[in-house]
This record gives C-alpha cells, structure tokens and sequence, in this order.
C-alpha cells in the first residue's frame, strides 16, 4: 500500500473477519501506526520495519452486539477480549510510484518467517513478600 | 475545515524541514453572512493535509505480509467435529479496500 511522509496521525487498523456463507463477521482488528514503520524525517528507520511480528487482535467479546461492540471490533485500543494473533511482517521502500494490490507470498519470505512459529515454554516466579489487612483466626 | 497545516521554518538553513504540524479550521463572513459554528472534526482519523511547497513529500511503498494466524476465536459452530472460523484480514485504505484469502 502507499504511504507518504508528512504523516500526521498514521493510525492503520487492519480488520480481521470471519468469512460465512452469508454475511461476514467482524472478529476484531490489529492497530499499527505508520510512524513504527516508515523511517523518520531524520532517516532513522521505523521499529517494525522488516521485522516479524506476532500481531495481537483484539475485539468485543463472543455473543455481544450493539454500538459499544462495534466499537471494540474496529478500535482494537478499546478492546476487551484477545481473540488471537497474526504473524505479520511489515516493510517500508521508498519509491516515486507506490501501489495499492495484492500479491501472494514469495518462498523464501515464507521459509524466512518459520523460525517465529516456534514454540517456547516460560517459566514464572511469584515472589510473595507481605501481605495486609487478612482477616484474623479466630 | 479541520485541516492539518504541515510548518516549516523559511528562514531556517533547512528551510524544508517539517517543523511542525497544526489543525485548522477558517470561517470566513461577509457581511450579512450567517456565521458558521466550528465544530469537533467529524472524521479525525482523515489526514487532510495542506504543506509549503519547499517541503518535499516522500513517497513509500509498504508490504505487509500476513503468514499465519494463531488461537484465532472459533465462530462457525459445527453439529460435528471442530469449530472454525475462516479468518481474513481486511483494510480500507483512503477510498480503497483490500482483503487477504481465507
């Protein structure tokens, strides 16, 4: 897609929908801001550029209709349910003819992005130091 | 109305250098003209943009690519087997709209 520098806002929400039979359904949708991708006016590239990135989507919880809903499904800022997430890989070129289309994904982009889809498993620790107010034994 | 004025210094060694950016709106009355009321923008998301022209836009292509997707919420309820749900992205960009396949 084309974008241009000035930005003013640069706020991109890609929505995410369920395809049926009769009519589509709005799962949620993924923010990004142009700013973390196109580099600055002093050249300093975006912090998303060329990266992979497992993107968040967020909506308005299962079953729930009306205006506050809707509102949750199209600004994923506002949003109080996690509904899954997207491996995404954002890249910004500078050229005089940008263009708005869509293209399949090339092979070794896809063998580039594998590594991300390895799972990892994390430890937590609790540390426990104090507590106040419980309530007394009898 | 509700435009964005992009501002740079002309007197500055860089005279094309953005340094700053302000929202404006202008009514303009004759006399005997009706005032018109400047109200909150209706559409903030909308970059109308105004810039001297020593400052030069830049042009970008952006490519997002979209891999996989992940614990995606199941809303296709099946009478057999597994939900699913044939996820899609979607964007509407300016005037234009762009979807992904299944």
């Amino acid at each position: 897609m084309p974008a241009q520098i000035p930005i003013v806002g640069g706020r991109l929400i890609f929505k995410v929908y369920d395809e049926d039979t009769l009519s589509d359904e709005l799962i949620g949708a993924v923010y990004y801001n142009l700013k973390d991708i196109i580099p600055d006016a002093n050249g300093k590239e975006g912090k998303l550029n060329n990266k992979f990135d497992w993107k968040n989507i967020y909506g308005a919880p299962v079953g729930v209709s009306g205006k506050w809903a809707d509102n949750m499904n199209n600004n994923p800022e506002i949003a109080s349910l996690w509904k899954g997430r997207m491996l995404v890989q954002c890249v910004a070129v500078e050229t005089d003819k940008p263009k708005l289309l869509l293209q399949n994904l090339e092979n070794d982009v896809i063998d580039e992005a594998k590594d991300c889809h390895e799972e990892r498993t994390y430890a937590l620790r609790c540390f426990f130091y104090g507590a106040l107010c419980l309530p007394k034994n009898n | 109305m509700h435009k964005w004025i992009i501002m740079s210094n002309p007197e500055s060694e860089d005279f094309g250098e953005i340094t700053g950016q302000l929202k404006i709106s202008i009514t303009i009355c004759g006399e005997g003209d009706e005032q018109v009321g400047i109200e909150d923008d209706p559409d903030p998301e909308k970059e109308d943009i105004i810039q001297p022209p020593q400052v030069k836009p830049k042009f970008y292509q952006l490519r997002f690519r979209f891999f996989s997707a992940q614990y995606i919420v199941p809303l296709d309820t099946k009478a057999f087997g597994k939900n699913k749900t044939d996820a899609y992205v979607k964007l509407v960009y300016k005037t234009s709209k762009i979807k992904t396949k299944v």
